[in-house]
């Protein structure tokens, strides 16, 4: 019966009933659409972490990280590499030479971090080969060939084929100093990146600084970004005399982002979710106490409290059920087209740091669950305190009103 | 007269008032707590990141910020000194002479930031001796250094130990330098822990041969708001010889964060106002409905339409007026609280953010244009909806509204 009499008074009023469904679903594609976009940012930012600096996981001396000192190296580390390699996920592993050394030109003196690679490693792990924008990837030059970013470039007046002398010190400690010939120029976008790092062969480092076959760094690329974590640890128990660290502990930076924006997002989402509590509630209220005569008359003729408060309920839950679809659907379109096309977030965007200004919403559908459940339990929530608020009336003074 | 039946009509239903104020309120709270804790984070950042060494403002020779060469070196003369100083807006200066060698102890070496400092002043205005660890903070006519504590760490070295520095000088004179280490300094940023080697700027114009000469002049304001309106003046007033730089030039990268994370907040408070708006026309929706009958009964009566349509939203206008008021009223609490008790940050979080020498705290900020914009932007989404009820009435039939 009160269902029968709830839903006859949906379409009475249809201008409120309007209302409060739009209200809901607003607020439903609010919720999913902000999560959307947050999620969206953060895998923008896992991506490019992962494919230009962290790989997924990766191997040193332990300390090696801080100190940087060309006697810290892997001994038996393309033997690692061989044996990664055999690991079914496993896509391709990078073995390096990390040198810190300094460069003087003309121009100025600094220092830069001089990666040992070898060429054919790094094609499918950094793609370094796609970011060449001038010379050729590691060709053009017999000895000591090197790989300068446009920023190192223009800092130091470097062009293609031009000579630069690196000094750096050697597994003895001693001072070295070797020429170099700039065969290609490379561009990230990541600035800070580009200004740091300088790629050269891992062979020719190899011999210069004494470490024979021995390399600082094994970086490697899965093909799922999940297992990463899981296979670090696998691997830090094979190796305990080794440093294994998954992309997430490599960048201090970056779990700190993720983890900083997991709580912001947390405040965010809550402010919007408390600002659809409120635009319920208001119609809501409004909606009831517009109906002050009508609820007055149903109580004189005998209908009683605990019935009405059950015919408002209903009629919330009634309007959530055509409410709820509406806003998923269109949190649905708008995270589908938005996650093909992507907003726009201008040029002051991350360019520095190799992000792109695009941000990709996407939402997995265990989230979607979440965050409509969150939104009709607030519209249940929000029905309450106007019911109350009817159940309060005086059914002789209601009639009264105007 | 129109203002007149408005006021009326406000308080003869006040119930009906109170809602839709309400629904104003809460949009001006809500999104001034959002903005409020944007800016308040943005705020930390930058005392935090810039406060403590660059400052907020640099002045060099033209072109070295590009080159960081030492050879865009220059004097500060009496003239040029006064000059600077006199320019309204600033507050102090610091003179400082920055360049890189390479830092070694006996079996390692690292590229450090050789940064002579004016050892009085910059303990007066950045409390520098307060970032002492170990030792004690350098005297002016010290021939010693004082490292940060990554650096020191690196190379193995502590107090009373020798650093050894090679490097480039004035004009490519080569520099060489042997320095007992008189204190270790402690800096949040793991970038400037792990490079700086302090000496007295006496004995860094020495190292570096550039004797009366120094590359970077740190500019303090009195008000951080009127910096950009300073470095302005200031650059018309030193003219093309010198550059005059702002921390948004010095550091793109701290500066970019922060305009991409607005942008970011741009799409959130998009998503904000889409939901107060609706609330807010929602309420309205609802009252006309409620005043169908009324304003059927007041067209028949001989009232014009388009006077009951002013007096409408005149109404309309004056309460979203008085709910954002109150709101600002309402929000500035709030804020306060969170200004002076942000949010600790806990566990991995918070040390992450002392690693990065923030304070590892959420807080809100209480600038008055965070309240004046957003109550204005509210307002404004007000104004917009309040033209819907406008052109309903001026199209109202009489009769049909009368009957419902």
């Amino acid at each position: 019966m009160i269902l029968k009499v709830a839903w006859r008074n949906i379409w009475r009023h249809k201008v409120r009933s309007l209302v409060v469904v739009i209200a809901l679903a607003l607020g439903l594609w609010a919720g999913i659409f902000a999560s959307a976009f947050v999620n969206g940012m953060m895998n923008q930012k896992v991506d490019s972490v992962i494919a230009l600096e962290m790989s997924h996981f990766q191997f040193h001396q332990p300390g090696f990280r801080d100190d940087l000192q060309v006697k810290q190296f892997m001994e038996d580390g393309l033997a690692i590499r061989d044996q990664l390699l055999q690991e079914p996920l496993v896509e391709e592993v990078a073995a390096r030479t990390i040198n810190m050394m300094m460069v003087a030109s003309a121009k100025g003196t600094g220092g830069v971090k001089a990666v040992g690679i070898a060429p054919e490693e790094e094609k499918t792990v950094m793609r370094l080969h796609e970011l060449v924008v001038e010379g050729k990837y590691f060709e053009g030059a017999k000895r000591n060939p090197v790989l300068v970013s446009r920023v190192v470039a223009e800092k130091y007046g470097l062009s293609v084929r031009s000579k630069v002398v690196f000094t750096f010190q050697d597994i003895e400690g001693e001072i070295t100093a070797a020429a170099f010939r700039v065969v290609g120029i490379f561009e990230t976008g990541n600035n800070m990146f580009d200004g740091m790092n300088v790629f050269v062969k891992r062979d020719d480092i190899q011999q210069l600084s004494g470490i024979g076959t021995g390399i600082h760094e094994l970086a490697v690329l899965l093909s799922e970004h999940e297992p990463a974590e899981a296979m670090a640890a696998k691997y830090q128990a094979k190796h305990p005399d080794l440093e294994v660290l998954s992309w997430m502990d490599l960048s201090s930076g970056m779990r700190y982002m993720i983890e900083a924006m997991d709580l912001y997002t947390v405040m965010i989402v809550g402010i919007i979710l408390l600002a659809l509590l409120f635009s319920i509630v208001n119609t809501m209220l409004m909606a009831v106490l517009e109906r002050v005569r009508e609820i007055g008359m149903l109580m004189a003729i005998g209908m009683n409290r605990l019935r009405v408060f059950a015919m408002i309920m209903v009629e919330t839950v009634l309007l959530s059920l055509v409410g709820g679809p509406v806003g998923l659907f269109l949190a649905w379109a708008s995270t589908a087209y938005f996650g093909k096309a992507g907003i726009d977030l201008g040029n002051a965007a991350y360019g520095d740091f190799g992000f792109s200004n695009l941000i990709y919403p996407s939402l997995g559908g265990m989230e979607y669950l979440k965050v409509t459940a969150m939104v009709l339990a607030m519209a249940l929530l929000a029905a309450i305190f106007p019911a109350r608020k009817a159940l309060k009336l005086k059914p002789v003074e209601a009639i009264r009103k105007i | 007269m129109y203002l007149k039946l408005a006021w009326r009509n406000i308080w003869r239903n006040k119930r009906r008032t109170l809602i839709t104020m309400a629904s104003v309120f809460f949009a001006v709270v809500l999104s001034t707590l959002m903005m409020s804790l944007k800016e308040g984070v943005y705020a930390n950042m930058i005392d935090s990141m810039i406060g403590s060494y660059m400052g907020f403002g640099q002045v060099h020779a033209k072109d070295y910020w590009q080159e960081k060469s030492l050879d865009y070196s220059f004097e500060v003369t009496d003239e040029l000194a006064s000059s600077i100083q006199e320019t309204r807006g600033i507050k102090t200066t610091l003179q400082r002479v920055e360049g890189f060698a390479m830092a070694a102890s006996e079996d390692v070496t690292k590229v450090g930031m050789v940064v002579g400092v004016d050892v009085e002043q910059e303990a007066a205005i950045n409390a520098l001796h307060e970032r002492v660890s170990s030792g004690t903070y350098l005297a002016t006519d010290d021939q010693a250094a004082m490292l940060g504590t990554g650096l020191a760490e690196h190379l193995g070295l502590g107090v009373d130990d020798t650093i050894v520095l090679l490097g480039q000088g004035y004009h490519g004179v080569s520099a060489a330098g042997k320095y007992p280490i008189k204190a270790l300094v402690k800096f949040g940023s793991p970038e400037l822990s792990k490079q700086l080697v302090f000496l007295p700027i006496k004995e860094a114009q020495w190292f570096y041969g550039m004797e009366g000469l120094i590359n970077n002049l740190i500019l303090h304001f009195k008000s951080r708001g009127a910096a950009t309106e300073t470095i302005n003046k200031l650059q018309k007033k030193l003219g093309d010889d010198y550059e005059v730089m702002s921390w948004q030039e010095l550091t793109p990268e701290l500066q970019n964060i922060i305009a991409t994370d607005r942008m970011e907040g741009y799409v959130f408070m998009f998503i904000l106002y889409m939901v107060v708006s609706f609330g807010i026309f929602g309420t309205i929706l609802m009252m006309l409905a409620e005043r169908k009958r009324e304003f059927g009964v007041l067209v028949s009566v001989g009232m014009k339409r388009s006077k009951l349509a002013v007096v409408v939203w005149l109404e309309v206008i004056m309460i979203a007026l008085a709910g954002a008021l109150i709101g600002i009223a309402g929000a500035y609490p709030v804020c306060y609280y969170f200004s002076v008790n942000p949010v600790a940050l806990g566990g991995d979080v918070a040390q992450m953010t002392e690693e990065y020498g923030m304070e590892a705290v959420i807080g809100s900020s209480i600038e008055a244009s965070v309240f004046v914009q957003q109550a204005a932007v509210v307002l404004l989404i007000a104004c917009l909806i309040s033209l819907y009820p406008l052109t309903k009435l001026l199209r109202l039939r009489a009769l049909k509204a009368m009957r419902s």
